[in-house]
């Protein structure tokens, strides 16, 4: 049964895996390719669903992703970056680059609240994870949300004033400075 | 745009990685980073502080054309060693009611209206979910015109800390259900979500216990505890 013994997802699946499968498709290993699309789609096609909205849309900007994938596999450097944030880079960039492209079909009222990260379970988050974590407690409300919205759901800085109903201005500087504390929070 | 500001740099690096530099703007910073080792290291730095909302997001799995429209992309032979996708439909949920053994708690009321061409939220199926004393937990109301569910939360559910509701679109393919989100559980909450397929790709709803924010494979991990066809199978 292929779901049941299905990909696990690539928060918990080991990043020294990755990075031997990744080592080897840019030995052209196809095999190895494979394996990596097999562990790492479904979480890299989720990304792409929360920015794009759309199904199709997800596929192509997942199709790209692995194509580049495939492509710059020789340019990973493992001391530079984790393999699945490498990975989800290319995904999400693919993905906003797409957006830019098309509008969203899904009117932004109708997007669910209740996925919204903060309420989705940090107990989600490996350990490893629990600083971002804390620094986003600290952050006013409006400013977490603003930056959940904006890197999860791909939220432009109109779109979050529309749906905050709050100035243009007031939302960027929300994520001005909600970036500088979480920085300043995350190397403390 | 000055790109020797070193207070400049980090905050297009960081509007970068979060996505809200857009349009020509985000062209352009991209053109720098390429030839920048510093926003290059800014960028990483960036990718890797915010990963972990990216790995917060609920996975799912992608249909299996999109893996042979990359091998015909990258011109690799179609076969490949891989895992048969020919699966017969429900496969799944047997799996699970097997391996779980539980009995569905489910008693459903069904209404099938016509679909109508409107603009406003308009129900074709409704679906009410019952508890095992046969009272009505929530409401599932379904645009399929619209591809559109609306959860209402009749009565308080009670969860322990660690597990959270999934709410599945189960598709007609016999493929893995979509996941449609995460079922509130606060009486009079409601939950809207437009679904990514079509929902007369789907044959009904199931609901999964899952761990606190949902599944973290993209498919059921949990027993299922209702499940409410809205069309034969």
């Amino acid at each position: 049964m292929l779901w049941i013994s299905c990909p696990r997802n690539f928060v918990v699946a080991e990043n020294q895996q990755l990075e031997q499968l990744l080592a080897r498709t840019a030995l052209r290993d196809r095999a190895a390719f494979q394996q990596l699309y097999n562990l790492t789609s479904p979480h890299l096609f989720g990304v792409a669903l929360r920015i794009l909205h759309t199904r199709s849309l997800a596929e192509e900007a997942l199709q790209d992703a692995f194509v580049q994938i495939w492509q710059k596999a020789g340019e990973y450097r493992a001391d530079k970056a984790q393999v699945n944030t490498w990975m989800t880079s290319i995904t999400r960039y693919r993905a906003l680059d797409m957006l830019r492209k098309s509008a969203r079909e899904t009117p932004l009222e109708e997007l669910p609240d209740s996925v919204m990260p903060e309420q989705q379970g940090a107990q989600m988050m490996a350990a490893e994870n629990a600083d971002l974590e804390l620094c986003m407690e600290e952050l006013q409300n409006e400013q977490r949300e603003c930056i959940a919205l904006a890197y999860v759901d791909g939220y432009s800085h109109q779109e979050l004033s529309d749906r905050l109903d709050t100035p243009l201005g007031t939302v960027k500087s929300w994520i001005r400075r909600g970036l500088q504390q979480l920085k300043e929070c995350l190397q403390r | 745009m000055n790109y020797q500001n070193e207070q400049l740099r980090e905050a297009l690096a960081a509007q970068y990685v979060l996505g809200t530099l857009r349009g020509s703007a985000r062209l352009r910073f991209e053109r720098w980073l390429n030839q920048d080792p510093d926003l290059q290291n800014r960028t990483g730095y960036w990718e890797q502080a915010l990963q972990p909302l990216a790995d917060q997001v609920v996975p799912v799995q992608p249909p299996s054309r999109v893996w042979t429209s990359i091998q015909t992309r990258l011109g690799m032979q179609a076969s490949l060693p891989g895992k048969s996708q020919a699966t017969s439909r429900l496969h799944w949920l047997r799996g699970a009611w097997v391996s779980f053994g539980l009995a569905a708690l489910l008693v459903a009321v069904l209404v099938f209206g016509p679909a109508e061409e409107v603009t406003r939220f308009t129900p074709d199926i409704e679906v009410a979910l019952q508890n095992e004393l046969a009272q009505p937990v929530w409401k599932v109301d379904a645009d399929s015109s619209k591809d559109t569910v609306v959860v209402s939360t009749v009565r308080n559910v009670r969860l322990p800390d660690d597990k959270s509701l999934e709410l599945w679109l189960v598709l007609e393919s016999g493929e893995p259900p979509i996941s449609l989100g995460l079922m509130p559980t606060e009486q009079g909450r409601k939950y809207v979500v437009k679904s990514s397929t079509p929902l007369r790709e789907g044959i009904g709803f199931a609901v999964s216990l899952e761990p606190r924010g949902g599944s973290p494979t993209g498919v059921a991990t949990g027993p299922i505890l209702y499940i409410q066809t809205y069309r034969e199978t």
